[in-house]
């Protein structure tokens, strides 16, 4: 496995680009397959793949997998087959708490709708490698979390994206009740890929990561946020109103902002420290940079896992 | 407009609407939505969202969009100083018969509705109905009073008759749609019986209508009267003369009365009529005498006359004067194409001279005539069909409206195909020899057989057929019949012309009618029959609807109607503007004046005549003895008696009530939704650009 090059996959990501497609579906390919083209080889080639057997070369067949060794040998054109280990249950698990329906003027799109896209790009990794993936989401206007069982199915593809092109942000926090949903719903062990931006109390959370981590859940965390949130770029004051509460604040960003810039990065620290204690990968994707460092974690912990 | 009426709380409403909507769309200014408010909590807490108008014009403007529209849909229904509640709907009939001109009544009946109208309150609701031949709408409800009133004082006495039930269906008819709740009709006519007695059986049609005869004065009329003229030409020794026999009507009691008749203009006779000896059968009787009359006159020229009591003061000037014309003689053009030796002898010179000009036609290519010259009666045997010319000939004649005789005394396929065509079918078995036969079955109401009703001219059912061809009715109409149930004669539809078939030919191996007395007459009844004369009937009343058909052998696309004046047979300067009426299909539609006179025909352009008719008014209208109030009325009205099922009309007075078209109809209605619209893109326009400009 190689650990993509950053500064190319950088290259090859255009926010712009991104704000133009429309569909979730052509969002999430044109990361994978950026992210893809990126690598000098696969990613996957050699990945829990084991070879079980030979067959004779029919033409049209990919001369890839021809073994030439054997035809240097035996002089027989003969095709290698493998067979791939599918042992590993993933579930996407997306927050959508009316705070991630915020979207900064250099984001590519909302907070919901970054976490939208890297799920179905993940999925669409994952499918390539036959990895079961399933889906769990609470709305505020459903009563009952929405949770698609987790399969390797080529149609899981399109149910992962119906599902999560028909998300939309609304309401107030909920994390912690999605999490204690899937501590009731998830059972054998799984990793579970969260997209959040985690703008909750740690108070109420804490003890449901700690209940996943207890369970041997292994827990992706990827918290996005608005370049708006980590840097507070605000000059004029202004009337401030809270997404999920509702409260309106008259702000003078000037003098506000230290004060606030300390108290975010205090959040960040906390949950930066509670993941660390628990041993859960956790990386800050910025709605307005490129999301290369997602699947690049994705990829490293799914190799560390196998 | 009441405050509790819907359409005001609607209104109401909706003048609340646009404030709210305003309210709630108003676009906050440096309002920020962020989800991270939490880190900023020793911020201070900013002031509830003042709920209050910031862009004043704009709310004005949409205030005053939905106020239009308001306005718009609730102008039909509003209520101000000029909303009227209409508390009677009144319909005057004012009879404009000649009978109402007795006394000068009808001028001021004329003058006195002319001054209620122009009286009347603006709650009530008028319309008016003048009373001729037909029943005229004046005013109806909503025309303006004024122009109502001047309309009444515009007319002028007519010499019409007219039928009271007419004018009261159409004022029912008014007064079903009316808004008022008493509905009235008000009659302003002298009430003559015989008006009344005219629809004495009609049903009970008023429901809910009072209706007001105004009383007629209680007063002897005296009046004499002259009664449409019995007119003829007749020839004697040579000269034409003639003859006219003329009723004097009378009411009271008179003295000798003159009568004059003129022809052109020129005093032509006088006649002296004494009266009654007895009073008392005088002041009973109706005909005070029969005048006559004779003068010798120029055949070949109209003649136009009129007769009048002379020197007569009565009551009712308007019936003291009659009039009628005669056409002038003119020999009608026969082409006779037949070989018959009877025939030929008939239609000689020597026997029809003065009647008929006959044309012989020995071979097919004497028949070229033009149009103007053709022949007003073609008279053939069936054996000359078999030239297409004469077959074309035939064809032509009946299609520009000409009679044809066809005797039938040969069949051969092609006479069979053209008889067919004609609507005639030959049967197959001509060679079978026939019974002799005499009529058995006639159709006698035919006008060809008119004269032959009584014995003067002859017994036709002396007429034996030793011969004659089968044929049978395929579309033609059988008017005799053998013993033996074939037919003898034929009247054909084949096209404007008239086309008379006869099964047989006039030859003594076929018939002995041409040695029978009633040949001559009968054969000079066919060929004016088929001649296709215009109708004889030239003689009607005052304003009468009359349908013209064109004579034969005229073609036009217009009939002109217009006064004439008797003594150049020009158009007479101080009568009715000439009227052009369009003809179709040979059928011209108008209506006559409505005063006594001669009425010229002329068609298209020509300056000779076609007809003159005569306007004459009708006797009945000289019987004056009225019934007021009439007994018809009451038969004429719906009481709860004759109609327990209609539901009786409420009391309180009705507001306008507008229907949907009407209120479409509305200008200011369109205005003001105009004007909504307008201001609404206005609205749209500043929205878009205050949006853009943020």
């Amino acid at each position: 496995m190689t650990v993509p090059n950053h500064q190319r996959l950088m290259e090859r990501f255009d926010p712009k680009v991104m704000s133009l497609l429309q569909s979730l579906d052509l969002k999430a390919r044109y990361i994978v397959e950026g992210f893809l083209n990126g690598l000098h080889r696969s990613p996957f080639h050699g990945v829990s793949v084991e070879f079980s057997e030979y067959r004779d070369y029919q033409p049209g067949d990919d001369l890839r997998h021809l073994d030439w060794q054997l035809y240097a040998r035996s002089n027989r054109l003969c095709i290698k087959k493998y067979t791939q280990e599918t042992n590993v249950r993933v579930f996407a698990v997306v927050d959508t708490s009316a705070s991630m329906k915020y979207q900064g003027s250099d984001a590519w799109g909302s907070k919901l709708e970054v976490s939208k896209t890297l799920a179905v790009a993940l999925t669409s990794l994952m499918l390539r490698q036959n990895d079961a993936v399933g889906l769990l989401t609470l709305e505020e206007s459903k009563d009952v979390a929405e949770f698609i069982r987790p399969s390797q199915k080529p149609s899981q593809f399109g149910l992962m994206i119906n599902q999560l092109q028909n998300l939309s942000a609304a309401g107030g926090p909920r994390l912690a009740e999605l999490l204690q949903h899937m501590i009731r719903l998830i059972h054998r062990r799984s990793i579970v890929l969260l997209f959040s931006d985690l703008q909750e109390d740690t108070a109420g959370i804490t003890e449901a990561f700690q209940q996943l981590r207890f369970m041997g859940h292994e827990c992706m965390i990827f918290q996005v946020l608005d370049r708006d949130e980590l840097e507070f770029p605000f000059t004029d004051s202004a009337v401030f109103h809270d997404l999920e509460d509702g409260t309106r604040r008259l702000i003078d960003p000037t003098a506000a902002r230290a004060s606030y810039l300390s108290k975010f990065e205090a959040f960040l620290t906390e949950y930066r420290d509670l993941f660390q204690t628990l041993e859960m990968p956790h990386c800050v994707v910025r709605t307005d940079g490129e999301p290369w460092e997602a699947l690049t974690l994705f990829l490293n912990e799914r190799r560390r896992l196998m | 407009m009441s405050l509790l009426y819907p359409l005001m709380a609607l209104g109401a409403l909706a003048l609340g609407v646009p404030i709210w909507l305003h309210l709630r769309r108003r676009d906050e200014k440096n309002l920020v939505e962020f989800p991270t408010l939490r880190f900023l909590d020793d911020q201070p807490v900013a002031q509830a969202r003042p709920m209050w108008p910031r862009n004043w014009p704009l709310l004005l403007l949409r205030m005053l969009c939905l106020l239009l529209l308001v306005a718009a849909f609730t102008w039909p229904y509003h209520e101000n100083e000029q909303t009227i509640i209409i508390e009677e709907s009144r319909v005057y009939i004012l009879d404009n018969t000649l009978s109402h001109q007795v006394g000068s009544r009808f001028s001021t009946a004329q003058d006195k509705l002319a001054e209620q109208i122009d009286a009347a309150d603006i709650r009530v609701q008028i319309g008016v109905i003048e009373l001729g031949s037909t029943a005229r709408v004046l005013a109806r409800f909503g025309d303006d009073n004024s122009a109502a009133a001047a309309s009444v004082r515009k007319l002028s006495p007519s010499a019409e008759r007219g039928d009271f039930v007419d004018a009261f269906r159409t004022a029912a008819e008014m007064l079903s749609t009316s808004l008022g709740a008493k509905r009235r009709i008000v009659l302003l006519s002298d009430s003559q019986t015989n008006q009344w007695l005219l629809d004495a059986d009609t049903p009970p049609f008023l429901q809910n209508i009072e209706v007001e005869v105004l009383k007629v004065p209680d007063k002897s009329v005296d009046n004499l009267a002259l009664s449409a003229p019995q007119a003829r030409r007749s020839t004697r020794d040579g000269e034409a003369w003639v003859e006219v026999a003329v009723t004097v009507q009378s009411q009271g009691t008179h003295g000798p009365v003159d009568i004059v008749f003129r022809d052109r203009g020129q005093e032509v006779d006088r006649v002296s009529l004494q009266p009654v000896s007895d009073t008392a059968e005088a002041e009973a009787a109706t005909t005070f005498g029969t005048a006559f009359a004779q003068w010798k006159t120029d055949s070949t020229n109209w003649t136009v006359a009129e007769i009048t009591l002379d020197d007569n003061v009565d009551d009712l000037p308007g019936d003291n004067r009659v009039v009628f014309s005669i056409p002038p003689i003119r020999e009608g053009k026969v082409d006779l194409i037949a070989d018959s030796f009877f025939l030929r002898r008939a239609l000689s010179p020597e026997v029809m001279k003065g009647r008929w000009n006959i044309s012989v036609a020995d071979q097919d290519d004497l028949l070229d005539r033009d149009e103007e010259s053709g022949p007003d009666v073609l008279c053939l045997e069936s054996h000359r069909l078999k030239s297409a010319k004469v077959r074309s000939l035939v064809r032509d004649a009946l299609s520009a409206g000409r009679g044809v005789i066809l005797f039938v005394d040969k069949i051969t396929p092609v006479i069979s195909g053209f008889l067919r065509d004609m609507g005639i079918e030959a049967e197959a078995s001509q060679d079978e020899p026939v019974q002799p036969a005499t009529f058995r079955y006639v159709y006698a109401e035919h006008p060809v057989f008119d004269p032959f009703r009584t014995a003067k001219y002859g017994n036709l059912a002396e007429v034996e057929f030793k011969n004659y061809r089968r044929l049978k009715v395929r579309d033609a109409t059988s008017l005799a019949f053998s013993a033996s149930g074939d037919p003898l004669m034929f009247e054909a539809n084949a096209g404007p012309g008239r086309l008379l078939v006869f099964s047989f030919a006039f030859d003594r191996s076929d018939t002995n009618w041409p040695i029978h007395p009633t040949f001559i007459p009968f054969l000079d009844q066919a060929l004016q029959y088929v001649r296709g004369k215009p109708a004889t009937w030239t003689s009607f009343q005052p304003a009468e609807s009359v349908v013209w058909e064109l004579p034969a052998g005229v073609q036009a696309e217009q009939v002109v109607l217009s006064a004439l004046d008797p003594a150049t047979l020009g158009v007479a300067a101080d009568a009715f503007e000439p009227l052009v009426v369009d003809v179709n299909e040979r059928k011209a539609t108008f209506a006559l004046p409505s005063q006594v006179g001669h009425v010229a025909v002329r068609y298209d352009l020509a300056e000779t005549l076609g007809a003159i008719l005569d306007v004459n008014a009708s006797p009945l209208e000289s019987e004056l003895r009225y019934e007021s109030p009439p007994t018809v009325l009451a038969g004429w009205q719906r009481t709860a008696d004759n109609d327990a099922s209609e539901t009786l009309a409420s009391d309180e007075p009705t507001t306008i009530s507008l229907s949907k078209m009407e209120a479409l109809q509305q200008r200011n209605w369109w205005y003001l939704l105009t004007a909504a619209m307008a201001l609404f893109m206005v609205e749209t326009i500043w929205g878009l650009t205050a949006k853009h400009k943020q």
